[in-house]
């Protein structure tokens, strides 16, 4: 690594010390808060959360390393074009109301906990809900994965002596540690902290850019001379592909097994409400504020390859305290902000994983499980995950966006049976999971063909796979409830 | 057609007009500042935003079906 001012030199790596030590604090108040050894109680602390907690953990869950360092890098690489994740992080929020009312109305009267219950309570067929299950747990182990990569990238490129391995190992040591404390209550308290950390330190990465920078100087004026074709407007590929975009994203985000949880987990209807109300502004101040960041830096430091962009971000930092030396206390705060949007999601989608596979595959088979043995048979399910994970990141080679993509692209299926499961009984069990395994099996088909090197587009027609595998999906359920008819009449379930 | 379906069809129509479809590059000159079709896009975001939030507060409860005739959770089909 060149020689170079690092953010984080003695002074950075004391506050992320300090950081974690308070997160561990934070974790083990979440355990003496237990009320009792519950599932329940353990993966959605209790459903309680009130409007500060529930706010700020989905705003620590959804806004992840993949925003500081997957979004800032894609805007390096694609220029203007990828404001389209401002839309698609909006569109989440769209998904919620399309079926968080009635969810959360249903799962406060038969005690769902993970969002195979309620498939399982809809449709009443196990191989539905366990292959739910399984989708949603393959797609949060490559968000783990995505997120322990972006953390190991930081510290390697903050730094000038901590290797990837050493900052992988660590945070992933710490959030397991803290995770299986207290369980959503731990998780969800440490994301208050990590929440306001992380808006506080997108807002200064931000301020400092356009004031210290002159940020509106190099966007308008510096940024044309060095990539001009930026602001050329999209190619209709392109924009095909930024509709695409945000159906994957934006309807898949809001699919994610671990904010389901957040919504079971709100204390009562109007602070589930005010807090999604509060949400769909939020790209705004974060998501923005972080492509800024990409194409300052596409300015400020040009050619940087494939994978160096997905660094932009501490690059930028790097380059900041390199022009402006005071400012680095200041920056120190942006530093505790990107650990706390990765450790955060990390934590959240270790919690729903280790849930999904007790409650909804565990569980089952041992129907006689006291609640005692179950939550500790989850626990040690994270730690065994965790240990996976670690390795698993310390080998991948695809780029921070593209891990994301690929998750989605998944998610995205078990949205028919979810969505239309929720506000109709005219669709049936058999065809949304046959829909449900030929549109994962595209998608997964397709995935395969490019990772092993055929020559095939990434899109085709500009069109995500995983969009082909659910218009196929969705083609197979109307079809075979269609045909089947086995409820003509009515318009919701249960 | 049910309030559910008005609200997709809202929501996919609003998400469609977020993307710059009529700027191309023979009608988007290069002129000082940020390009056109970036800042109709920001634009069209906020207004989508504005309109996701206010349909939160208003139709919640309907969405829900806390007050219809067939929300009892626990009647079967």
């Amino acid at each position: 690594m060149e020689k170079g001012i690092f953010i984080l030199d003695s002074t950075g790596i004391a506050v992320v010390i300090v950081y974690l030590i308070l997160l561990i604090i934070i974790g083990l108040a979440g355990r003496f808060a237990r009320k009792e050894n519950s599932l329940d109680d353990f993966y959605l602390g209790g459903r309680n959360l009130g409007i500060i907690v529930l706010l700020l953990t989905l705003y620590a869950t959804q806004y992840s390393g993949n925003t500081l360092f997957g979004f800032s890098g894609s805007a390096y690489r694609n220029g203007f074009w990828f404001l389209l994740s401002v839309t698609f992080m909006m569109a989440v929020i769209a998904g919620y109301l399309l079926f968080a009312p009635r969810l959360y109305y249903l799962s406060r009267h038969k005690r769902y906990l993970t969002t195979s219950d309620f498939i399982q309570d809809r449709y009443n067929f196990r191989p539905l809900s366990i292959l739910v299950s399984l989708i949603g747990i393959v797609a949060l182990c490559n968000f783990i994965l995505s997120n322990l990569k972006a953390i190991g990238l930081f510290v390697e490129s903050g730094s000038a002596n901590i290797s990837m391995a050493q900052g992988v190992i660590t945070f992933a040591f710490i959030v397991v540690l803290y995770e299986t404390l207290g369980g959503m209550r731990s998780v969800a308290w440490t994301d208050v902290l990590q929440g306001l950390v992380l808006f506080v330190g997108c807002l200064l990465i931000f301020g400092v850019i356009i004031f210290k920078l002159d940020g509106l100087h190099v966007l308008t004026v510096n940024l044309r001379e060095v990539r001009p074709e930026f602001w050329n407007p999209p190619t209709f590929d392109q924009k095909l592909s930024w509709l695409s975009s945000i159906l994957i994203v934006g309807f898949g985000i809001s699919l994610y097994p671990q904010a389901i949880q957040r919504i079971y987990a709100a204390k009562s209807k109007s602070v589930l409400k005010r807090s999604l109300q509060v949400m769909v502004f939020l790209p705004i101040v974060t998501t923005l504020f972080m492509l800024t960041v990409g194409w300052v830096g596409a300015a400020k430091i040009p050619d940087l390859g494939k994978e160096a962009s997905d660094t932009i971000t501490v690059q930028m930092l790097n380059f900041i305290i390199t022009e402006v030396p005071h400012l680095q206390v200041l920056l120190i705060v942006f530093v505790a902000a990107v650990f706390a949007a990765i450790m955060s999601t990390v934590d959240s989608s270790l919690l729903s994983i280790s849930s999904s596979i007790t409650k909804d595959i565990y569980a089952p088979l041992r129907p006689h499980s006291s609640q005692a043995e179950l939550t500790l048979f989850g626990k040690l399910i994270s730690w065994m995950l965790m240990a996976a994970m670690t390795v698993l990141a310390l080998i991948t080679q695809d780029t921070i966006w593209r891990l994301i993509e690929i998750k989605l692209e998944l998610l995205i299926q078990i949205a028919p049976a979810i969505f239309l499961g929720i506000h109709t009984k005219k669709v049936c069990a058999v065809p949304v999971f046959a829909g449900l395994i030929v549109g994962t099996a595209i998608t997964l088909l397709y995935v395969i063909a490019i990772k092993l090197g055929s020559d095939i587009p990434v899109r085709p027609f500009g069109i995500h796979a995983g969009l082909w595998g659910l218009i196929v999906n969705l083609a197979i359920i109307g079809l075979g409830s269609f045909l089947k008819n086995e409820s003509p009449d009515g318009e919701k379930l249960t | 057609m049910t309030l559910v379906l008005k609200l997709f069809i809202s929501v996919l129509i609003l998400i469609v007009i977020t993307v710059p479809w009529f700027y191309t590059a023979e009608a988007s000159p290069v002129d000082e500042g940020l390009p056109n079709w970036f800042i109709y896009s920001l634009f069209m975001s906020v207004v989508f935003s504005l309109f996701i939030s206010y349909a939160i507060g208003r139709f919640w409860d309907q969405l829900a079906g806390e007050n219809s005739m067939d929300s009892d959770p626990d009647k079967k089909d």
